[in-house]
């Protein structure tokens, strides 16, 4: 563009130039032709060869009329001399002066010739009174005869003087045209240059106009793409000028606020676009867009979120432009706040039961902690369990324990005051946080009123159920600095409760934490075990009391524990499934009673109790192979006895396993039956080898005979499905001649022999093969 | 030359003047209308003498009208005029 400016500003100065030129040409034209007008004027004023002819023929007439009065004395005669002599007086005068006297005095000898000339002619003038005297008249033709020859000779010069001065003034025209014509051809050529030059202007007219239109053009396309943007915007946008008129606005704002597309295009007042939303608009928008009229009005950038009766919220910026006016935008957020108030929602609250999830009732308890005063009233966390939830899932499926745990929450909603919070922690576990009430009696009191709300029979799918909760309370006190740690209380207090008997509620003591901190110390302390190798297997042998003799020695686990002395699988195996270290301390009693076994008589089975959590990793298989492959003990010497929990979860795998190992030809027994559910069902799943009946039966047979006939049935069943029956526990032989009695093959208890460590049950067996109380 | 060409009852667009010496010269009439022309007797309240162009000059206003300044004037301003002629 630049370039094109230089380009015009230098035509124009050409232009000037050119028109200076033809101006210029114009007055030299002028002055030209007026020059060339005197030269012609001058060419053809002066004759003076016509003069000084004209001389010489009046002086021929005067001689000619002397000589008429040599013979006529008339006076008409002498008249006509007279008049002849002024006529030739008249013509000197007239040669003696302007032109003529310029012509003579160029030449010396001609004007000395002239004025004796002249000079001889005045002499006559004295003789002209008597010129009627032939012999004056004689005397005057005398002098003036020889004067012809003289005035020829000036009229022959003036002639040649004349042809000079007619080439001089051609030559002073000759010289004119040739300016003339030079002048002309320069006009010419100025015309053409300016021909060239409005062309070459006109093409740079046409290219400035051209891209004058590309330009046009681009910033038609610029306003359609901000056009489309701004249209496409989310928001709706409005500009305002500093007097508060509507300058720009999108689609989006007019049909949020129901105008007209072309609102911006008409730019209203503020006024007047708060009359249109009023008249045709959307009516409930006026009340917003007149605090944002006030919100103008701040020449500060501002935000605000704006709600409507109807649930609708706008979203709404503000930002003041350096010129007074202000950019404002328009979102209507209502979608968004719902979603997030849902994603909060689902956040903190559990899909199932509608309660408050773990998060929310932590938050709400950091919250009561934090707020709370220094009396008695602070407040309660209340922690529930529902007893034998997992069974009722596993037996009953899914649905039906979902179904539970909605009942139940329904039910412990319904009972909770408004000083309450009931939240589900997760799986069946309930949490109720209790504030402003004197504790612990109110948490008690309501603690005992949901007992008996849920102690009524529910109808699960046609069964009825008596939903039996284990209850841990736990209340804040000056110490409590944390929900954690108060939730951690009732958990405690909740485990204690479980501990107890289940379907009680126990409030938390600081001595319960002791026995906590013991239990993390037991867990470090097991560890430690595994790794030190502190564990060592007794052996309680298994007495064959249809043909007499050992039938099988089973192996006990012992942890031989430093500061604790022997501890009894019962106190450190449920903490060994817990913390996930049951698989490496069940491959090693299997590896160690293998080995051990090889070195009693070969018809000495040895059992090896497994736990239900060994089954669950896969590895319970390559433990078998191991041990046995390591000790070289023949697999159907390996009795693994197994408790009905085994075939509780994941039952297709665990029959597959149980199947793989009485496949490779080792023994599975079925352990303490009679206590849990005891279902027959067990027995007709797998075909187990052997079934345990458990030692609270046999106690029972000597004084009741109810636990006879048990016994008895068992063993028929077993009987009947290719089973044999080792009744253990037995302490008498009473006891022992009952149950030989109702039909077991083996037995097992203290009326033979004690679990011994493996040094001490070698010289027993011998001695027990020829016990007399091991046979009928 | 107006009011002589008046006085005479002169009818015609010129007049033929000669001259003492036959110099003989024509003269459109209206000339005589258009610049005023005279015809000069007296010079300085003198009769002009033939031998100074008497004893009739028709002069134009060479002074007042630059445009007579020319040959074709020049002729017409005959002096020593004898005689004219309308035609």
């Amino acid at each position: 563009m630049n370039e094109d400016v230089e380009v015009l500003k230098t035509v124009k100065i050409v232009f000037s130039s050119i028109i200076c030129f033809f101006v210029c040409g114009a007055l030299y034209f002028t002055s030209l032709i007026t020059e060339r007008q005197a030269a012609l004027e001058e060419a053809s004023r002066y004759n003076l060869q016509w003069s000084s002819s004209q001389a010489v023929i009046e002086l021929v007439r005067l001689e000619k009329a002397l000589a008429v009065t040599q013979v006529d004395k008339t006076p008409a005669a002498l008249d006509e001399v007279r008049l002849r002599y002024d006529i030739l007086m008249n013509r000197m005068s007239l040669l003696g002066g302007g032109e003529f006297l310029k012509f003579l005095q160029q030449d010396g000898e001609l004007l000395a010739t002239f004025q004796e000339a002249a000079g001889k002619i005045r002499g006559v003038a004295k003789l002209m009174p008597d010129i009627g005297d032939p012999a004056v008249a004689k005397q005057a033709l005398e002098t003036i005869e020889p004067l012809s020859r003289q005035f020829l000779s000036i009229s022959a010069q003036a002639n040649k003087y004349g042809g000079e001065q007619v080439a001089l003034d051609q030559a002073v025209l000759m010289r004119q045209h040739w300016q003339f014509s030079a002048m002309v051809a320069g006009l010419i050529v100025c015309g053409i240059m300016l021909i060239m030059l409005l062309n070459w202007h006109n093409r740079l007219l046409g290219f400035t106009h051209a891209r004058l239109e590309a330009t046009t053009e681009k910033l038609a396309a610029s306003r359609r793409q901000l056009d489309a943007a701004l249209n496409n915007m989310s928001q709706g946008l409005s500009v305002f000028d500093g007097e508060g008129n509507l300058v720009l606005a999108n689609r989006k704002f007019a049909r949020m606020f129901g105008l007209n597309d072309d609102i911006g295009d008409k730019s209203p007042s503020f006024e007047e676009l708060s009359r249109q939303v009023e008249n045709v608009g959307d009516v409930s928008l006026v009340d917003i867009l007149h605090r944002h009229g006030q919100r103008m009005t701040r020449q500060q950038p501002d935000y605000a979120y704006e709600s409507l009766d109807d649930g609708r919220v706008f979203s709404i910026t503000h930002r003041p432009m350096e010129n007074g006016g202000s950019i404002a935008t328009f979102l209507d957020v209502t979608a968004r706040r719902r979603t997030e108030a849902r994603i909060e929602y689902m956040a903190t609250h559990d899909t199932l039961t509608g309660l408050p999830n773990r998060a929310q009732f932590r938050a709400n308890a950091e919250l009561a902690i934090g707020s709370r005063g220094g009396d008695e009233n602070g407040p309660v966390i209340i922690m529930l369990d529902i007893d034998n939830f997992k069974t009722i899932n596993d037996t009953m499926g899914l649905p039906v324990g979902d179904a539970l745990l909605c009942a139940v929450s329904g039910r412990v909603k319904s009972c909770l005051p408004k000083n309450c919070i009931g939240a589900r922690l997760g799986g069946d576990e309930f949490g109720i946080l209790q504030t402003d009430a004197p504790q612990p009696a109110s948490a008690v009191a309501l603690v005992k009123e949901l007992t008996v709300l849920l102690a009524e029979p529910l109808d699960l799918d046609g069964v009825p159920v008596k939903v039996r909760m284990s209850i841990g309370i736990a209340a804040a006190n000056e110490k409590t600095t944390s929900a954690d740690e108060l939730i951690k209380n009732a958990d405690l207090a909740l485990n204690r409760a479980k501990l107890e008997g289940r379907a009680t509620y126990r409030l938390f003591d600081p001595e319960m934490a002791k026995s906590a901190n013991l239990r993390r110390q037991m867990e470090v302390d097991l560890r430690e075990a595994i790794a030190a190798d502190r564990f060592e297997l007794h052996y309680q042998p298994i007495m064959n009391i249809r043909q007499g003799g050992v039938a099988a020695c089973e192996a006990l686990l012992r942890w031989n524990d430093p500061k604790r002395g022997m501890i009894p699988p019962m106190e450190f195996i449920p903490l060994a499934e817990e913390i996930g270290v049951i698989g490496e301390i069940g491959e090693m009693v299997l590896r160690k009673a293998c080995i051990e076994a090889m070195a009693w008589s070969s018809d000495i089975k040895v059992s090896v109790n497994v736990s239900p959590l060994q089954f669950n990793s896969r590895d319970l298989m390559a433990d078998v192979a191991g041990a046995l492959a390591a000790s070289g003990l023949s697999p159907h010497r390996l009795d693994l006895e197994i408790t009905e929990s085994v075939l509780l979860a994941h039952t297709e795998d665990v029959l597959e396993t149980l199947h793989r190992l009485r496949a490779m030809g080792v023994k599975i027994s079925m352990d303490d039956f009679g206590t849990g559910y005891s279902s027959l069902n067990y027995l007709r799943r797998f075909p187990f080898d052997k079934i345990k009946i458990d030692k609270s039966f046999v106690r029972d047979v000597d004084s009741s005979e109810d636990a006879t006939v048990i016994v008895r049935a068992v063993t028929s069943i077993a009987g009947s499905l290719g089973m044999i029956t080792t009744a253990e526990g037995i302490e008498t032989l009473e006891q022992l001649e009952r149950v030989r009695a109702g039909g077991c093959a083996e037995a097992q208890g203290y009326l033979f022999c004690r679990p011994l460590p493996a040094a001490m049950l070698r010289p027993m067996l011998d001695e027990l093969a020829l016990d007399s109380r091991a046979v009928a | 030359m107006t009011r002589l060409m008046a006085s005479v009852g002169a009818f015609g667009d010129r007049i033929l003047v000669t001259a003492l010496n036959d110099y003989t010269s024509e003269v459109p009439i209206e000339d005589f209308q258009k610049y005023g022309v005279i015809l000069a007797l007296k010079r300085n309240g003198q009769y002009m003498p033939v031998s100074d162009k008497g004893p009739l000059f028709i002069v134009y206003p060479f002074d007042s009208v630059p445009e007579l300044k020319s040959q074709k004037f020049y002729s017409r301003s005959a002096w020593q005029v004898a005689r004219m002629e309308v035609k």
